[in-house]
């Protein structure tokens, strides 16, 4: 396994200049006059994800694969149904696996159902974990399209009297290029249920499955910059800019992806400052409900500063290399390292809570 | 066993339910209106936000038997029809939800905001007043801007019908 493409000096560029990193000093001296300790910290990291090749996870011990299934159904209405093996809980599948659909055809979006979840009705699959929805599952629609696109310019080829290599499909339509003649996808799809007039030896219908394995991981690679003022009195961190710029390859929703990584980053916020699983000495779990574990809240965090720059993964069709882990990858340390560089140390446990800030920070003066 | 008499999205209902029983519990299991959540059954997490005669309340923490004579408003008495309400309207075009678990009693606590602030919400406002609401999902950085952009809209809505 390689890692296959990224341009890396890209994310940290546009984070350093969201950022606005040359400032910071400026930003620092201001804080340092209201009491307030001010530190920034960055982090570059890459992931492997895009979960995975097989025979890889195979050699690691796993006792599945972790390949991704996929129909697509095109209903003699000219109607299409995706049953993916992906389950989608808040990840947007829906819309997104629906969009692919939608760019391939130009047949209208409400068109398109996505079907997930639903044993009765798909086939086993995989599911949604390790950044897998978009490079693997969607990776197993787009090969079932593939088959679809190959069969549907068959009979639309032979309905328009034309070569099956002159067919192009746009605007949910099959045209025969450089001219005006065109079937309409309904109509295709009718013609292909009906089977009045389909090309010899063809069999009914138009509904395909696929299965797609992965060549190799992905590599999702991303520069994190956060900047904190400490209240030494107190301990208290406030998070005050918090920037993620990612390099996710090729994208098909740009407001999910945002959205994924929002989620992401206050998770790692919530880890590097405030979440932590306490037990007494007897085994008794301290943090036994939210009034005690500390989940985030809005209060507790900023908005975000995200961008993405998109080198198109080489390992799979459409060229996604997958976002849902990022933001909880990328953040923790940055926040770790913003509080460091605040108080003059090298290290400090998560979660950085106020009490253990604020006994760092009186650690440094003795 | 308690009678319980509530008017609950515009419409008088009534029914009997044990003393014990929560107002969200009652509002989804004796009246079927499963939009409101049971997050965490305990006030901490929001899921289960409604109106109760015009206020915010958590209707986890709520007897049943106490709402009576009430009126209430749930997630499912928001929309006009097949049109959503702004709060509504500006999630869905915000991306404001996920999963969607925290979204109900998110938008109910953020209706109940808007209507508390005709002067208008800021960031540091809404993020403050949104504390009883958790949300793991979004970050909170697409419901803030939901809700700053929903009660943009509200307070031009208002504008207009004083005109």
């Amino acid at each position: 396994m390689n890692y296959d493409a990224g341009d890396y000096a890209a994310s940290l560029d546009a984070a350093m200049a969201a950022a606005d990193y040359a400032g910071f000093a400026e930003r620092k001296a201001a804080a340092a006059k209201k009491g307030k300790l001010r530190g920034i910290g960055m982090s570059n990291y890459i992931e492997a994800c895009g979960l995975a090749p097989s025979a890889a996870v195979g050699s690691l011990g796993a006792g599945v694969g972790l390949w991704e299934s996929a129909e697509v159904r095109v209903n003699a209405a000219g109607t299409i149904e995706v049953l993916t093996g992906s389950h989608s809980h808040g990840q947007g599948h829906e819309t997104t696996f629906a969009q692919l659909v939608n760019q391939r055809f130009g047949v209208p979006i409400d068109s398109v159902s996505i079907v997930h979840g639903d044993t009765d009705k798909v086939q086993m699959g995989m599911g949604t974990y390790g950044s897998r929805s978009g490079a693997v599952g969607m990776s197993a629609v787009a090969k079932a399209l593939d088959k679809v696109e190959a069969k549907a310019k068959k009979i639309a080829a032979h309905l328009l009297e034309a070569d099956e290599g002159d067919i192009v499909i746009e605007d949910g339509a099959l045209k025969v290029t450089g001219t005006d003649r065109q079937v309409p996808w309904f109509q295709m799809a009718l013609a292909a249920y009906t089977a009045h007039n389909l090309p010899g030896g063809m069999e009914p219908g138009l509904k395909e499955t696929s299965f797609y394995d992965p060549s190799n991981f992905t590599f999702p690679a991303g520069c994190y910059v956060c900047e904190v003022e400490i209240d030494p009195e107190t301990g208290v961190t406030e998070i005050v800019q918090f920037v993620a710029a990612d390099d996710f390859g090729n994208i098909i929703n740009p407001m999910i992806v945002e959205g994924q990584v929002h989620g992401g980053v206050a998770q790692g916020i919530g880890q590097a400052l405030l979440e932590g699983t306490r037990y007494d000495a007897s085994g008794q779990l301290l943090t036994a409900s939210y009034m005690d574990y500390t989940m985030p809240r809005a209060d507790d965090l900023p908005s975000f500063k995200v961008s993405t720059s998109n080198t198109p993964c080489p390992g799979n069709p459409l060229g996604i290399k997958g976002c849902g882990e990022a933001g909880a990858i990328g953040s923790p340390p940055a926040v770790i390292n913003a509080i460091t560089d605040a108080i003059g140390i090298t290290d400090i446990a998560m979660p950085a809570s106020p009490s253990t800030v604020w006994a760092a920070i009186r650690a440094t003066k003795h | 066993m308690s009678d319980i008499s509530l008017t609950v999205n515009g419409k008088r209902v009534s029914g009997t339910a044990e003393d014990r029983t929560l107002l969200v519990h009652f509002l989804r299991e004796n009246l079927g209106l499963t939009g409101t959540h049971v997050g965490c059954d305990t006030s901490q997490c929001g899921a289960c936000v409604i109106h109760v005669d015009g206020k915010a309340v958590k209707s986890c923490t709520m007897l049943a038997v106490q709402a009576s004579g009430s009126t209430i408003v749930t997630i499912e008495g928001l929309a006009d029809g097949a049109d959503l309400h702004p709060m509504q309207a500006a999630f869905k075009e915000h991306h404001g939800l996920q999963c969607g678990f925290c979204t109900p009693g998110m938008i109910m606590t953020a209706t109940d905001m808007v209507n508390r602030h005709p002067e208008g919400l800021d960031e540091a406002t809404v993020r403050a007043e949104l504390e009883g609401n958790i949300c793991r999902c979004t970050g909170y950085h697409n419901i803030v801007k939901a809700i700053l952009a929903a009660s943009e809209t509200m307070s031009k809505g208002k504008a207009r019908q004083a005109a």
